[in-house]
């Protein structure tokens, strides 16, 4: 019966002190979504953090922007393996490049006769899963 | 009753003045037939003259009007005068307009021209199109690009003009992005 009641007297309080810290950490961390890879016809997204961190091993998204040519180029394969890629030498969407960052999430449009970029798209957000 | 003489001289009268009246249809119908010859002579010649007038008249126009050919040749010539100096005006303004844009377009002709040589030879521009092109078909053919081919690419797509690398990064693209063509190693495309 003593034994007992010096277990709760330890037991109870570590309890609580882990629920605590638990849910502190949970107010702290803010709204979060996984912005994997996506592609479909004519569109392909993700974030550089939510594809790095992934498990799968395939999925990636990338834009390469060589500046003697004046040239982007992006891609991107999803978790299925299907890869989607468009290139542009227009000067306002080579520009929107040097806004990303790690943590960036990338939305592209293409038309799908030519593979020409017609809109790229950066979000920098909170919300957007960081690289680890 | 009427009495014998009478009756003679009333007979008398009766015929003369039917004797007259047929002289007198004689003469009218000769007077008459002279009258209308000799309107018909003067219709003939009459004619004769209005054609002769005619002529003259016409004689006379073409005078006029040779007048007033050259009248309209003077006033083209004032009007070709003019023509020539607003011609001028306009190319004076054209020119002094134009200049500096033509300038800046063969400026940046010779830009361009610097530039597409500077990569390659026509004829090495050809056999490098040919070469991607080849790459290109034969991943379609196999279904796979595999990243010597890859390196390959990149290799020759540098030294093609820009316009070329475009095109060759289109068909690539669009092979891709259609399930055409599968990457081994799709980082080492770009990079």
């Amino acid at each position: 019966m003593i034994k007992a009641l010096k277990f709760h007297k330890i037991f109870i309080p570590v309890i609580t002190l882990i629920s605590m810290l638990f849910v502190s950490s949970m107010a702290f961390s803010g709204l979060t979504v996984n912005t994997g890879v996506i592609t479909s016809e004519g569109y392909f997204s993700g974030s550089f953090g939510s594809s790095r961190n992934s498990a799968n091993g395939i999925e990636y998204i990338s834009c390469t922007f060589t500046g003697h040519d004046n040239l982007l180029v992006c891609g991107a394969t999803d978790r299925n393996g299907v890869s989607k890629y468009c290139y542009t030498t227009d000067p306002d969407m080579t520009k929107t490049v040097s806004s990303m960052t790690d943590s960036s999430l990338v939305i592209i449009r293409f038309e799908t006769t030519y593979s020409q970029c017609t809109s790229i798209r950066i979000t920098n957000a909170s919300y957007v899963e960081p690289r680890n | 009753m009427i009495d014998k003489t009478t009756k003679y001289f009333a007979i008398a009268i009766a015929l003369s003045f039917a004797i007259g009246s047929y002289f007198g249809y004689l003469v009218a119908y000769t007077m008459f037939n002279d009258s209308n010859e000799i309107a018909v002579t003067v219709q003939t010649e009459l004619e004769k003259l209005s054609s002769k007038i005619s002529t003259l008249h016409y004689s006379t126009n073409d005078s006029d009007h040779s007048k007033q050919i050259i009248q309209r040749q003077d006033n083209l010539s004032t009007n070709d005068t003019m023509q020539k100096e607003l011609t001028e005006v306009i190319r004076d303004t054209l020119k002094a307009e134009l200049t500096p844009i033509l300038s800046g377009f063969h400026k940046n002709n010779q830009r361009i021209a610097l530039q597409d040589a500077s990569h390659s030879e026509p004829e090495t521009i050809r056999a490098d199109i040919e070469s991607v092109n080849v790459i290109i078909s034969s991943a379609i053919s196999s279904g796979f690009l595999d990243d010597n081919s890859v390196q390959d690419f990149n290799k020759i797509l540098q030294k093609l003009p820009k316009i070329e690398q475009e095109k060759a990064y289109s068909k690539l693209l669009t092979a891709i992005n259609n399930g055409e063509i599968k990457l081994d190693n799709p980082m080492i495309l770009f990079h």
